[in-house]
């Protein structure tokens, strides 16, 4: 054999360098020096998208506070990739910053597993605020890692009074002057809108105007056609955008294909396809595309992302088109309008989908976690959400009152917010609960300021046209609050292997509401549906529900011990 | 001891030829070490296929599943299917298409008498191989999507159409719509290659059929062509090793919800399953079918070639 190999040097060189390269799979970083005592301690952070004005924190007024107190600033590295794609990249190789943002429980257990994320039950044994904050969620968080802490989520702990997070369908208002203010609800009223609205705007600003306009190319859009079973009275959509959904009045997880909001939703859309209503780009739009279409006033709605229409209110001012700005109103299925159930309007305990670790790459963990225990606190959470007393807000009568360049800058400078330093330390955490004084620590989601500050002028005479007394009465009034917490920490290991059956549910979901939506016509769609359940019923999707559902039992008697 | 010398003596030959030709190694080097090192390397990374791999450990470290990631490809769902057809079916078409068509295009710029006018034409005809499919998608987007494009808005215009066609969305018309991009994507590349054959062929042939009286139709059969045959067969040959490998970049601007059980190739399934949904044992698995099949392919239309016309590159 050894003179074979000396004779094949080549094939020989070949096989050494593939075994050699491989051996060691994933990179390692050596470990990091930690900064010198006392000395400042600068954090790169990856930031999704990009800030205008600001590269590190404490060129920020909030940040320069931080950068004083605790001697930290943070560097924002701007990304723009898809974040759980960057997340595995990361893992891979090894190479992930010292605190990360990360999106899914499926990924934090991957971090947890590989010896990532460092443990945290140390640091919160000896924390003065971190666990009063969180005890509702330390339990949860806990879950994802047999016992032990590793993450803690944004946006938590939540109330369901402060700042209700609703996406429905963004209507177009110069259309709804045109009708007479009408306050839609169901599909017959959307459908009934939608086309007398084309019927009186053929044109809007010399292109065709499209009826609704919806992102669906997005990675997510597809899920979109599902969104429907939270506006009824029974159901929750559980987040993770796979196959189930949870049954709040049973308290069980069920199939959320064969849920009958979902088909009534996908019904709805092929409706407004078949009318003409839907626009027949929605399948290859994403969010840019759908964002130019309401810039240009050209769609009279948009279905779910609101977030596109707050851009397009600002386009449309500047545009000299002030009357077609877009506002938020409600939508049901017409069968969920008429039983008019109380909506559960999702609280959320938990978010795995926002979620950061502090990761073993960090240089001086005791550090990073001493800022997280104080921003945890009512000063810090004051100071993070609502900014320095005597330049963001005064104090009258024991209440935070916003002062005017807060509100101008608010409302008029789209860099205000990062310029400050609001909404850019989302890894420190934002409670979205009444501080000790009985207001909102964001004062943007307080209800005496929360649509004087956001909504335009456009806005709020829509809602008052309307009958409303703020932008989420509706929402306030016929919604019930419905804690999300544990429900979200159920996931299927991605070494079960009904994991990959999982992943294949979803997939055969979005293919079916995509066939059934261009469907012809209603003899097509029937037909259509028939041999979609035929095909959806050999893949036994069960399987997976019920495995949800075994995890979600395991989980609720190991919390009770 | 013969043996002994004769091997030392072919040996000291080996580095004598090396050191006269060590020019050329060093040329080839490069070449050499990137292909090593990006196509073979990686191969090593086929072990997770076998393997439950886990993120953040190494390759080596999973659990050994054997064939069950294969299985699940070709047994759980009809995935398997819809992925080799569409695969197969944009591919060939766009080889047969693309090489026919710059085959002929070929000739046809043969006969254009103005050397500028030939050149302008195949400026003008390379310029889409150079483009990003980012950008050739966002040029497609803008003459035919449905509402807006500008061809669509024109046929609509002139009455030929009530409303625009969803060609990029609609499922029908995504093995035409691929199938025609690839050809004007192509045409110019393989238009180029087949011109140089042509300038091959000795002009005194074309003199000796003038005398004989053949028109440019009878030069184009009778000379021409024959001369051409043997580069399309290579081209062909070379190309069926690829005919597995669409390109993801392609696939990636071109696939949407509707038209997916169309549309979606080996490089975008392996992609979706791979990277999006972090199943990478199982498209891995998938990606050495891919490869298994090439071969195949490659040296099975190799042999009909040598077969059938007596030409092979293997």
């Amino acid at each position: 054999m050894f003179s074979y190999l000396k004779r094949h040097r080549l094939v020989s060189f070949v096989v050494l360098a593939l075994i050699g390269a491989n051996v060691y799979g994933s990179g390692g970083k050596e470990a990091a020096k930690p900064p010198a005592a006392g000395g400042l301690y600068t954090v790169p952070i990856l930031y999704n998208g990009a800030l205008a004005t600001v590269k590190k924190s404490g060129e920020t007024v909030i940040g320069k506070v931080i950068k004083e107190k605790f001697g930290i600033e943070f560097e924002f590295i701007s990304m723009t990739s898809d974040a759980q794609e960057r997340m595995n990249m990361m893992l891979a190789a090894g190479d992930y910053p010292e605190i990360l943002r990360i999106e899914g429980l499926d990924i934090i257990s991957k971090y947890i597993k590989a010896g990532a994320a460092l443990p945290l039950d140390d640091f919160v044994a000896n924390s003065r605020y971190f666990k009063d904050r969180f005890k509702e969620q330390i339990p949860l968080w806990k879950l994802t890692g047999n016992g032990k802490l590793y993450n803690w989520d944004w946006l938590e702990p939540q109330q369901f009074e402060v700042g209700l997070d609703i996406n429905d369908v963004g209507v177009r208002t110069d259309v709804l002057e045109q009708q007479g203010w009408p306050n839609l609800l169901s599909e017959d009223d959307y459908v009934a809108f939608l086309k007398k609205g084309l019927a009186d705007n053929p044109v809007t600003n010399g292109q065709k105007t499209i009826g609704m306009v919806v992102p669906f190319a997005e990675s997510w859009g597809m899920s979109l056609t599902n969104v429907m079973i939270e506006k009824g009275g029974d159901y929750i959509d559980t987040g993770d955008n796979l196959s189930t959904c949870w049954n709040q009045a049973e308290g069980r997880f069920e199939d959320v294909f064969l849920n009958r909001y979902t088909q009534e939703n996908i019904r709805f859309f092929n409706r407004l396809y078949r009318e003409g209503l839907l626009d027949k780009e929605c399948f290859t739009d994403f969010g840019t595309q759908v964002s130019e279409k309401l810039n240009s006033g050209r769609a009279l709605s948009v279905f779910y992302t609101l977030w596109l229409a707050g851009g397009a209110n600002s386009e449309l001012i500047k545009s000299g088109n002030p009357g077609m700005q877009y506002i938020n109103m409600p939508i049901r299925t017409n069968a969920q309008a008429k039983e008019n159930t109380k909506r559960q309007i999702r609280v959320e305990i938990t978010r795995p989908f926002d979620s950061y670790i502090i990761t073993k790459n960090a240089k001086d963990p005791k550090r990073l976690f001493e800022l997280l225990d104080w921003a945890s606190s009512e000063e810090g959470q004051v100071l993070l959400q609502s900014g320095v007393e005597g330049i963001h807000y005064t104090v009258k009568d024991g209440k935070r009152v916003p002062t005017e360049a807060f509100v101008t800058g608010m409302a008029s400078d789209p860099e205000y917010a990062e310029k400050n330093g609001f909404n850019i330390f989302s890894f420190l955490g934002a409670a979205k609960t009444f501080a000790a004084d009985g207001q909102a620590y964001n004062l943007l989601l307080d209800a005496n300021f929360r649509d004087k500050i956001t909504l335009t002028e456009r806005q709020m005479e829509a809602y008052k046209k309307l009958g409303w007394k703020n932008s989420l009465e509706y929402w306030l009034k016929t919604g019930v609050s419905a804690p999300v917490g544990l429900i979200a920490r159920v996931v299927i290991d991605q070494d079960n292997e009904l994991s990959m059956l999982n992943q294949k549910v979803t997939q055969f979901r979005y293919q079916a509401a995509a066939t059934l939506i261009t469907a012809a016509s209603e003899a097509e769609y029937k037909k259509l549906l028939a041999g979609i359940l035929e095909d959806y019923k050999k893949l036994n999707a069960q399987r997976v529900i019920d495995e949800y559902n075994r995890v979600y039992n395991e989980l609720k008697a190991g919390l009770k011990n | 001891m013969a043996n002994v010398g004769s091997a030392v003596k072919s040996r000291n030959g080996v580095f004598r030829q090396m050191a006269n030709q060590k020019y050329l190694i060093m040329l080839a080097l490069p070449a050499f070490v990137l292909t090593l090192v990006f196509s073979y390397i990686p191969l090593a990374g086929w072990f997770i296929a076998f393997s439950d791999y886990q993120l953040g450990f190494s390759f080596f470290s999973g659990e050994w599943t054997g064939l069950k990631q294969f299985r699940l490809f070709f047994g759980e769902t009809s995935d398997a299917f819809n992925i080799i057809r569409n695969t197969f079916a944009m591919n060939i078409m766009s080889l047969v298409g693309g090489l026919g068509i710059a085959f002929v295009f070929s000739l046809l710029i043969k006969e254009v008498a103005s050397g500028k006018a030939k050149r302008l034409i195949q400026i003008i005809t390379f310029f889409p191989y150079f483009m990003s499919w980012v950008i050739l998608y966002s040029v497609i987007y803008s003459l035919f999507s449905t509402s807006s494009g500008a061809i669509n808005v024109f046929l609509v215009d002139i009455g030929i159409l009530k409303e625009g066609l969803n060609i990029l969305g609609d499922k029908k018309y995504s093995w035409t719509l691929i199938v025609l991009v690839n050809i004007w994507n192509t045409l110019g590349y393989n238009s180029v290659i087949f011109l140089a054959s042509i300038s091959n062929v000795p002009a005194d042939l074309y003199e000796a059929a003038s005398i004989d009286g053949a028109g440019r139709l009878q030069k184009a059969i009778s000379i021409t062509i024959p001369y051409m045959v043997p580069t399309l067969l290579v081209l062909f040959i070379m190309n069926s090793g690829w005919i597995l490998n669409s390109g993801l970049d392609q696939y990636f601007v071109f696939t949407n919800p509707t038209n997916r059980p169309t549309m979606e190739v080996f490089d975008m399934y392996i992609y979706r399953y791979g990277i999006k949904l972090m199943n990478y044992s199982y498209a891995t698995a998938v990606g050495i079918i891919k490869a298994i099949v090439s071969i195949v392919i490659l040296y099975g239309v190799n042999m009909l070639s040598r077969r059938l016309s007596s030409r092979s590159i293997i």
